[in-house]
């Protein structure tokens, strides 16, 4: 089938598809996973500090930067959860709407935007918090640069395995690799004695071309196999 | 414009099920009803018109115009609407309205609020929302119907609209339809699917029927009431008047069923009452029929 183009701008498409403005919806999810990941590290330094370990020893620890990554990804990771089947409430809605397929591309893509707005803005605002001796995190605002990086890699690596037809298999399979990606940014940062590097670099610039290459594909694969059949 | 769509050897192939091939035409102006039992292929034919499901193969001519259902100018002219989960459960009606306005031209945010309040969902402009989720499968209908009637369409399609509405809001629906049929120049038509066509007979002035994937009968109700009779009669002239008939139930005491109209003579000359048919009797005969032939 030819490719009709959209006259509805990206932004519109994404709150076409998610029902709320593209800034609304991604300084709130930002927010709520800074809420959640605050409540987590400050639950789990005052039971530290119960048990006699001290409470900034608590927060100060590789497995907070480790927790770090996964409430900054959250929303990342649900989102590719996402598989917008033809079936799931609202499927048959966007099916018909104007601009049709090239509406949903332009959608993915604002989404994509929003998955790197959220990080920048999550890992910032870490990295702000811990700077300023609030929840300080292992490797400061270098674990927090290594962790966006690495959140932004994982997120088109993962996004190959949305092809798997298999709907428990899918999820299953691509949690496992998007965390598996994350955790190389406390990983690398371990291994390096907590220096940014070569290999940071390299993989911002992974991210990049894969997040191209993956959403050429995906978007091919879900046309192919989902909207057009 | 005679038809609004021209319907040419659709065929839709899923493991054991294959629709068609389909051959119709949807007359401009008037409501027509897919009738047919589940799983008869009437939501498979509704989404290939509607662009929803892609189609194994012929073509669909809109509006004597375009056979491209993917283009925005029909996209604009079909309003469409699914029997369940249209739209995200976490919407409300404000997400609705906004989401509407952006996936159509000739969205009416106002007409969209003064269907809401007609048909008792709420209202759009209220600050407290009530999401989807927590509505009942009649009120998401409600909501779903005032939702496409809000758009200047030419073409409602619908899928099942009636089957999760009370009595009242049926008859609702059958206004709406006339109301919005009489709001066009003649250029306006309904295509709408069921399977218990009793409460929609005042809106359809078309039937098509439907089993196993294949269009059985179809065309006017008017004309489809002058075919066919209902008969009744006795249980003792019941061999008889069971060869001179389309479909036929019958007990000890009594059989009743469905003939051509051509044979009125000879069934009167068995005893048997005739009768017109009204929509609901037409539709059981004939399914029923397509049932037993299919066995």
């Amino acid at each position: 089938m030819e490719n009709k183009r959209s006259s509805i701008p990206w932004l519109k498409a994404y709150e076409l598809y998610t029902g709320r403005s593209f800034l609304n919806n991604t300084v709130k999810l930002t927010l709520f996973s800074i809420a959640l990941y605050m409540f987590f590290i400050l639950f789990t330094a005052f039971i530290s500090g119960i048990e006699g370990e001290g409470f900034k020893n608590g927060i100060d620890s590789t497995a907070n930067l480790f927790i770090v990554n996964v409430y900054g990804s959250l929303f990342v990771l649900m989102r590719l959860w996402s598989n917008g089947a033809k079936e799931d409430p609202g499927g048959k809605f966007f099916r018909t709407v104007k601009g049709g397929f090239d509406t949903y591309a332009k959608a993915h893509t604002a989404i994509i935007c929003e998955a790197a707005v959220m990080i920048i803005l999550f890992f910032a605002v870490a990295a702000l918090i811990s700077k300023a001796g609030i929840l300080p995190l292992m490797y400061g605002i270098k674990g927090c640069v290594s962790s966006a990086v690495f959140v932004f890699l994982a997120r088109p690596v993962a996004s190959f395995f949305k092809m798997i037809e298999n709907n428990a298999l899918r999820s299953i399979t691509m949690t496992l690799v998007f965390y598996l990606v994350v955790s190389m940014g406390t990983v690398t940062l371990i291994l390096t004695g907590g220096r940014l590097g070569w290999v940071h670099v390299a993989a911002a610039a992974a991210a990049v071309i894969l997040t191209a290459i993956s959403e050429k594909v995906v978007l091919d694969n879900f046309r192919k196999k989902h909207w057009d059949c | 414009m005679e038809n609004v769509l021209k319907i040419n050897n659709i065929m839709k192939k899923y493991s054991g099920f294959t629709l068609g091939e389909i051959n119709t035409e949807i007359p401009a102006g008037f409501s027509t009803a897919l009738i047919g039992a589940n799983g008869a292929g009437k939501t498979t034919l509704i989404d290939v018109i509607c662009g929803v499901t892609g189609k194994s193969g012929g073509s669909i001519t809109y509006f004597d115009r375009s056979d491209d259902s993917d283009s925005s100018e029909i996209r604009n002219m079909i309003g469409y609407c699914s029997s369940s989960n249209f739209f995200p459960y976490d919407w409300n009606l404000r997400i609705i309205a906004n989401t509407m306005g952006i996936a159509f031209d000739g969205f009416s945010r106002d007409r969209f609020r003064e269907l809401c309040k007609k048909l008792k969902v709420g209202d759009p402009n209220e600050k407290k929302q009530k999401k989807l989720i927590k509505m009942s499968d009649g009120n998401k209908m409600r909501v779903y119907l005032a939702a496409v009637l809000a758009r200047d369409t030419k073409l409602l399609v619908l899928d099942e609209p009636a089957s999760s509405l009370d009595p009242l809001a049926r008859d609702m629906l059958c206004d709406l339809f006339r109301e919005y049929i009489a709001g066009g120049s003649g250029d306006r038509s309904v295509l709408f699917s069921t399977h218990n066509i009793a409460d929609m007979e005042y809106a359809t002035d078309y039937a098509i029927f439907m089993a196993d994937g294949k269009i059985i009968e179809q065309g006017f109700v008017e004309d489809l009431k002058e075919k066919y009779i209902l008969v009744h009669g006795e249980a003792d002239k019941r061999s008889e008047a069971e060869k001179l008939m389309l479909s036929f139930t019958g007990n000890s005491t009594n059989y009743d069923g469905i003939a051509l109209a051509e044979n009125t003579v000879q069934l009167s000359q068995l005893d048997a009452a005739v009768e017109k048919p009204n929509l609901q009797q037409l539709s059981v005969g004939i399914l029923r029929k397509a049932e037993k032939d299919g066995e």
